[in-house]
């Protein structure tokens, strides 16, 4: 057990390990000289004391192997547009994605448990049917689209929502309803097809025989055993929901990190997207991790396998 | 066909099926007869074996009695008189209150019929408080002992473990234990060994055996095996396409079969004694498709004695002295089996 | 199989032994009768693939240079429409129907196209890692494919296509690279129960080499659920492909993609609605028809895998 989440954590580290490595050498493929944007007066001079004090003057390898160590003590170094410590812009910047993320993962799981377990019930009913119906709509609607038009409809022709900026968390209730809405999709379907599998199970039915009741077979036991593939589901969703996020804040422009991500690869504040890549995908990776972990928890199986707690 | 099997002694009845008959809606407007229009009696005490190939129906007229027959198969007639009650006629509430108390189902397959989440334990306190409530010591004591009925001795080593810590062979104990948590009257086992290893099949029939002794629950025994009920059943009925073919005690059924499917699955029973040098006969073709089943005799196609009047009409189930009922035009009245002591009568 | 014989499935097949089915017109008239969303998606997805591959040959107005003149028009059922455009005109009069039946054809191209780049590096990938299984170079390949799935994709998008020039060859290549990650592990895990299967084991009984085992075996089996997965990863990458034009990122003009059209119509948004609804309405239904598609291909998987 304890092997098993020391191996885990390795692999995160390893699978972080090698996103800054990606990140630092793409980044510096891209054509634009940073230096060039900043030096005010354009001079030549200028511009080689920039790349100087960037470090941007020496080959690839030697600044990676001097970001490395930097990295490890914590130094996520200076972002040279924001004018601040990397680590101060994602300090103020996080929140807001983390509350996007978090509020749509919520209310998109509960929406679809929910309405998945319903219809997993009502199985080839009507009810199902049109749950179905929705839930494939639904997940083809282009998330930005959706954004575009909830501005549109419910910011401007009704005025109810605020349409952009962060002020209350007022603003977050848009965006985090759009982000929410491919997370609803997939649970609905993966708890349906789950429940559905359990209920059919031969333990449902000798259940059913011992004169149990359909509430408790429909939990205790139909639920019970959809939970990993559900949990499994809920940390691949965490990767493309942060994905969603990023382009929703720049729809809705929340201060988060996904804009200021993208505004910084385009000014190719070089420290500030190196930081930010980082924490999303160590974001993912750490969900993930606790999810992998939490497995051997949940199912006896694999807790006997592994010897015990 | 209103030829019922009725009891000889009513007083003692338990339960009796009259003209059941379940039937499955298909897609393309298919309807399958699964069983159709059978009946039978058991009696307090007693064993009664439903033999049949795969698809005869067994396991859903087990599942009918029990009222858990699942969609898109519904029970489209009959009676089940269950004490003396039409189960049929109950509300569901009090079919519920049946189920697990007084009628229990044994399950073919042990490794998928426990709860993998919940131990040994639990499986069992939820058993019982489904029906009862009661306090932790009572419900753990009633567990132990029941696990001792199937040989268990070590209860307390096993209520707290898990159902994948144990063999198929010992769950399937433990799942005969969980059924007998309230002495039912009626105890049906559908199939219990036939996903078992041949070693632990003798186990498990010897667990029932002891339970039949220790309680004296009636027992409906399910299976495709011979060897399974000729071991301890009173009564056999034999199904082919959901009707009733033969119904006789076992020692006449055994040793002067009436219906040719019935002597096509003793030939099938491999023996292992040298000196019987009784070559092994499968029951040539397949069984009927299910979804258009012929108007004649269901098993003429296959038979080796069908005339003409086999295909055109179906035959009637009908008494034909000492107990016996035979759906057959043409009954064999002299077959023999050779194979009497082998087969343990 | 007694317990499952309240399974529809079973009971229908009780005495039929599976055997591949003969296709014939019948046999097909009958999936489509009876598979009716699937139906209803391939006519959408035919619909949208002749509005695009047909572009040329359909559009009424030159889609790329507008008639200034009639700028801003409303789609047919609005007042200020014109007959002569159907879906009105953008800022610059040009024809939104013509412009949408071009978007298409980016569309379908790309979005094929970066299916097939992201199938062939899933494949390469899930292949090698399930037969290497215990072994470094899985472990390595594995590693890879967490990386795709922690870089959220619209930043490592962003980050390739300021390196390369947008165009369509490339925004293949972006597009495919991104997604191939979630495949490669299904067809790892499906090639690792393969190799433990018995017809993989009776085949290296009887001396089959590996390269063929891989071929004949493993790929073969494979193939169903790949088609079956295609139709997704295809609506998936046509998605992908509007918001990076959307965005501004991806395809520059002249070349028009749903995405873009949906941007020219950003700055009307307030006075001109439609001119982002409707190409997110068609994107919605080409993504709608697939997804339609799709599932029912999947389901199908599913139950005969189930059925063995």
């Amino acid at each position: 057990m304890f092997g098993t989440i020391v191996k885990r954590i390795l692999q995160g580290i390893l699978v972080l390990v090698l996103v800054v490595i990606i990140t630092f050498v793409v980044l510096r493929l891209i054509p634009g000289d940073p230096a060039r944007q900043m030096a005010s007066d354009g001079s030549a001079q200028a511009v080689e004391e920039i790349r100087a004090e960037m470090g941007l003057d020496k080959p690839i390898y030697v600044q990676l192997f001097e970001y490395i160590p930097k990295l490890l003590t914590g130094q996520l170094g200076w972002s040279y547009f924001q004018k601040a410590p990397v680590f101060d812009v994602i300090v103020n910047t996080a929140p807001f994605t983390y509350a996007l993320l978090f509020s749509a993962m919520i209310l998109g799981v509960i929406m679809g448990l929910i309405f998945g377990i319903i219809a997993a019930v009502k199985a080839h009913t009507w009810v199902d049917r049109t749950l179905s119906a929705i839930a494939v709509v639904f997940q083809s609607m282009p998330t930005y689209w959706v954004a575009t038009m909830l501005i549109l409809i419910v910011s401007v022709q009704w005025g109810l929502l605020p349409a952009v900026g962060y002020k209350s968390p007022k603003y977050l209730i848009l965006p985090a309803f759009v982000v929410s809405i491919p997370i609803f999709t997939a649970v609905l379907r993966n708890v349906r097809q789950n429940v559905m599998d359990g209920l059919s199970q031969e333990f449902s039915r000798a259940a059913r025989a011992r004169g149990i009741s359909h509430i408790t077979i429909l939990f205790k036991y139909a639920f019970r055993n959809s939970l990993i593939p559900f949990i499994t589901q809920i940390g691949g969703q965490v990767g493309v929901s942060l994905g969603t996020c990023v382009l929703i804040e720049s729809v809705f422009s929340l201060p988060g990190m996904g804009m200021q991500i993208l505004n910084a690869v385009l000014r190719r504040d070089y420290n500030l997207v190196q930081g930010l890549i980082l924490i999303l995908a160590a974001t993912f990776v750490l969900i993930n991790a606790i999810i992998d972990i939490s497995y051997s928890y949940l199912d006896p199986r694999i807790r006997k396998a592994q010897g015990g707690l | 066909m209103n030829t019922t099997i009725t009891a000889t002694q009513n007083d003692d009845v338990l339960l009796e099926v009259k003209n059941l008959r379940t039937y499955f809606k298909l897609p393309r407007n298919k309807l399958v007869k699964a069983v159709d229009d059978i009946s039978f009696t058991l009696h307090k005490g007693k064993v009664l074996g439903i033999i049949g190939e795969s698809g005869s129906g067994k396991s859903v007229t087990s599942r009918s009695i029990l009222r858990i027959v699942e969609e898109p198969g519904y029970i489209a007639g009959g009676e089940i008189l269950f004490k003396g009650v039409d189960c049929l006629k109950l509300s569901e509430k009090a079919m519920n209150a049946l189920r697990g108390k007084e009628i229990s189902l044994i399950f073919q397959d042990p490794t998928t019929s426990f709860n993998p989440y919940m131990t040994m334990g639990q499986h069992l306190e939820e058993a019982y408080r489904v029906h009862k409530a009661a306090s932790k010591d009572t419900i753990r004591k009633r567990s132990l002992d029941v696990l001792k009925m199937v040989g268990i001795n070590d209860g307390e080593n096993v209520l707290p473990k898990y159902p994948c810590e144990f063999s198929a062979g010992f769950r399937q104990r433990i799942f005969i234990a969980m059924a007998m948590i309230f002495n039912p009257d009626l105890l049906i086992a559908d199939e219990p060994t036939t996903s078992l290893g041949i070693t632990i099949q003798a186990e498990i029939i010897e667990a029932l055996n002891d339970v039949k002794r220790a309680s004296g629950t009636s027992i409906i025994i399910i299976t495709h095996d011979f060897g399974v009920v000729s071991q301890f059943s009173d009564d056999i009925f034999v199904m082919y396409a959901g009707h009733c073919v033969e119904f006789s005690p076992k020692r006449d059924l055994l040793l002067s079969p009436m219906h040719p499917y019935t002597v096509g699955l003793i030939r099938s029973v491999p023996l292992l004694e040298a000196r019987k040098t009784r070559r092994l006969k499968s029951i040539p073709g397949f069984p009927p498709d299910m979804t258009a089943l012929p108007d004649g005799c269901p098993f003429a196609e296959r038979c080796e004695y069908a005339k003409d009047v086999c295909f055109k009409e179906r035959p009637e189930l009908l008494d034909v002295g000492n107990g016996r009922f035979c759906a057959c035009h043409y009954p064999l009245k002299q077959y023999r089996t050779s194979d009497e002591t082998v087969l343990e009568v | 199989m007694e317990s499952k014989e309240t399974n529809t499935k079973t009971l229908e097949s009780t005495n039929s032994v599976a055997r591949p089915k003969k296709v014939t017109f019948r046999s097909i008239g009958r999936f489509l009768w009876e598979n009716k969303s699937f139906t209803i998606g391939l006519l959408i997805v035919l619909f949208m693939l002749s509005l695009g591959i047909f572009a040329d040959y359909i559009v009424p107005h030159d889609a790329y240079n507008g008639n200034p003149r009639e700028k801003l028009l409303s789609p047919f059922w609005m007042k200020d429409s014109n007959p002569k455009y159907v879906l009105g005109t953008d800022y610059i009069g040009r024809d939104t129907f013509s412009r949408i039946c071009y978007g298409l054809q980016v569309s379908i191209i790309i979005g094929f196209g970066s299916v097939a780049v992201s199938l062939t590096i899933a494949l390469v990938i899930g292949i090698i890692s399930g037969l290497s299984h215990p072994s470094l170079l899985d472990s390595i390949l594995m590693r890879l494919t967490d990386v795709q799935m922690a870089f959220p994709f619209i930043v490592l998008a962003i980050i390739i296509l300021s390196v390369v020039e947008p165009t369509i060859g490339s925004v293949i290549l972006v597009l495919g690279l991104c997604s191939w990650a979630v495949r490669s592990r299904v067809i790892r895990s499906s090639v690792m129960i393969q190799k433990e299967s018995d017809y993989v084991a009776a085949g290296i009984a009887l001396g089959a080499s590996k390269f063929r085992i891989a071929w004949k075996y493993i790929l073969r089996n494979l193939l169903p659920s790949l088609v079956a997965a295609i139709p997704l990863d295809v609506a998936n990458a046509i998605v992908l492909e509007s918001l990076l034009s959307y965005m501004q990122i991806g395809l520059k003009p002249p070349i028009i993609s749903l995405g873009s059209i949906m941007g020219d119509g950003r700055n009307y948004m307030a006075s001109h609605w439609w001119m982002t609804a409707i190409p997110g309405f068609v994107i919605l239904f080409f993504v709608l028809g697939l997804n339609l598609m799709g599932d029912t291909l999947q389901k199908k998987m599913t139950d005969v895998s189930v059925k063995g």
